[in-house]
């Protein structure tokens, strides 16, 4: 339990915050941590909640629709991150999860899974499979969590 | 002869009136003057004639009953009716039953065995056991597209070496201390287990499909809310707020109802550790304080000291103090107390939480812990509740084989205990845990 315990509290439901005064529209690229980001997700707009989120935080953003064109852009483009959706068709999370464990270059890449997959059995798996960083419900949390996750992962 | 005697029942009426008619239709002519005497005849002798069939009929049934009764009497002893009747239900019932003796041979192989496994009653009395109830533990990887559970199930196979899952019941018998033999009871429970399945499958089907939707609207408000897309008035603040959290309360729901679901389908995963209740009490007050914060609630915790540490799954109590310690300081007033008792006794430790809130009334109380309960006065005061909140709390307190009960006074406040006993929950193996 205990990578995922340190988590706990973020992911506990924040209430919603005053906002803030950035007046930055969400679509400007800026790319100052150099950091990239490949977000793994079928759900269109899930995916581009946190394309606009990691935009924002200055990462460089990389989308692909399911595990088969995720495993591709992750050997072309070498992202820091991947953040990784598990139900998604042609390829799910678990099947490309373990092939990028299989190849050494990206047998250390920090993955987060990110589902709302009722059966937890999945979670099991991969907790087994000891290869995931983090493991998020969508619903139980928010992008920001998200963000302050992966920022934690890559020591930011 | 009963064949004849049948006849003469139903013919002999039958030949009265005919006869009868006969007889009248000749003297008829002569009879007008008392023309009304013939109908009221006629009908005399039919009254008559259906006594006389009823009569009949009763003492053939007495003689069939009479011919019987001497055999039953005379022939057959009381243990012997005893087992006539034994045999009767155990041929008739819906399990299958296979008795061993001390050898392991089969005495008695009932109808349904023989329908369930294939075999015939004399195909299979005096041979071992194990020659014909074949049995298969199979590790059943459902390969679903939503479920990929997987089950461990006994197999029986069959004569024609098909098999089905089985669910079995084996008890030996015996005078004393000497064990004569066993009696194993079995079903089929292919079709428990394909409900099962379904079950699960909507569930992760309804519990995906629900939550992507809301997981998007939660995380657009956020976003709009954080300033993501430009700064927003006052106004579209607080409407993108009621958004917000009208939106994690139907996330609540859909939680609740997954865990609860999770805890009924009875897979769910019981890892009992050593856990401090304190630290756990603790934690679980500091969160519920700031998420109602705005209430200027006294919490106060007491603790008999020294409170050991106690087997069970952190995971699940965590979820009955959440409940509990947030039910309390929803459904009391602003700056009013709230308790927390931890003690303990020889044999448990109980949980006391105890509140200075609205009360439960009488007409409420032995319906709380129901599914979907939710008081008329509760709706009216607090709209946030599902009414599940009590049904998982008493789920979870059972499985971890503790007692929970309460005491209220509308107006005066409410009390919840649940105890957990120190000897610890057993562990379960499953394949599911709660989301806590």
């Amino acid at each position: 339990m205990g990578i995922f315990d340190n988590f706990k509290a973020i992911f506990t439901a924040s209430s919603p915050q005053q906002p803030n005064t950035n007046t930055n529209n969400s679509v400007e690229q800026q790319p100052t941590t150099h950091k990239k980001i490949m977000i793994v997700e079928d759900e269109k707009v899930l995916a581009d909640a946190l394309e606009i989120k990691f935009q924002h935080e200055g990462f460089k953003v990389f989308k692909a629709e399911n595990g088969q064109v995720g495993l591709d852009m992750i050997k072309q483009n070498k992202p820091d991150i991947v953040l990784l959706d598990l139900m998604m068709p042609v390829m799910d999370g678990k099947t490309m999860l373990r092939r990028l464990r299989e190849t050494p270059d990206f047998k250390y890449l920090p993955v987060v899974v990110l589902t709302n997959a009722g059966e937890v059995d999945n979670i099991k798996e991969t907790k087994q499979y000891d290869n995931a960083s983090a493991f998020l419900i969508k619903s139980n949390i928010n992008p920001e969590d998200v963000v302050k996750v992966v920022k934690d992962l890559l020591r930011m | 002869m009963k064949e004849n005697k049948n006849l003469i029942v139903y013919i002999f009426p039958a030949i009265f009136i005919s006869v009868f008619f006969c007889g009248l239709t000749l003297i008829a002519p002569k009879l007008n003057f008392y023309s009304f005497v013939l109908p009221i005849a006629f009908l005399v002798l039919i009254i008559l004639n259906i006594l006389l069939y009823i009569q009949l009929i009763r003492g053939q049934m007495s003689r069939n009953i009479s011919e019987v009764k001497p055999i039953i009497d005379k022939d057959i002893s009381p243990a012997q009716q005893d087992k006539i009747k034994y045999e009767a239900i155990l041929a008739y019932i819906g399990e299958g039953l296979v008795v061993i003796d001390k050898a392991g041979r089969i005495i008695t192989f009932n109808k349904a065995a023989e329908s369930l496994l294939g075999w015939k009653e004399d195909e299979v009395l005096g041979r071992e056991l194990t020659e014909v109830i074949r049995i298969d533990y199979e590790t059943s990887i459902n390969e679903s597209k939503l479920t990929r559970s997987r089950q461990s199930s006994l197999y029986f196979i069959r004569k024609d070496n098909t098999k089905f899952p089985a669910a079995i019941t084996t008890t030996s018998y015996g005078v004393g201390t000497d064990i004569l033999g066993t009696a194993t009871l079995f079903r089929d429970i292919t079709m428990e287990q394909n409900i099962d399945k379904m079950k699960n499958e909507f569930i992760s089907l309804a519990s995906h499909q629900l939550r992507t939707p809301l997981a998007a609207i939660k995380w657009y408000t956020e976003m709009l809310l954080k300033g993501d897309a430009g700064k927003l008035l006052p106004e579209q603040t607080q409407y993108a707020d009621t958004i917000y959290s009208s939106t994690q309360r139907m996330i609540d729901l859909v939680n609740l109802l997954l865990n609860i679901s999770r805890i009924e389908s009875g897979r769910i995963n019981v890892e009992p550790l050593p856990t401090d209740l304190k630290k756990l009490v603790d934690e679980v007050v500091q969160e519920v304080k700031i998420r109602y914060a705005d209430k200027k609630q006294t919490f106060t915790t007491k603790y008999h000291e020294p409170l050991p540490t106690i087997a069970v799954d952190p995971r699940l109590i965590r979820q009955v103090y959440i409940n509990l310690l947030t039910n309390a300081a929803k459904y009391t007033p602003e700056k009013g107390q709230i308790t927390i008792n931890l003690s303990k006794n020889d044999t448990d430790i109980i949980s006391e939480i105890s509140d200075s809130g609205y009360g439960i009334p009488d007409a409420d109380q032995d319906k709380l812990f129901g599914k979907f309960f939710r008081g008329l006065k509760t709706v009216t005061r607090e709209n946030e509740g599902t009414g599940l909140g009590l049904y998982l709390v008493k789920d979870i307190v059972d499985i971890s084989h503790g007692k929970i009960w309460f005491k209220s006074k509308e107006g005066k406040g409410t009390t919840f205990w649940f105890s957990l006993p120190l000897s610890g929950t057993p562990a379960k193996k499953g394949v599911l845990t709660i989301e806590a």
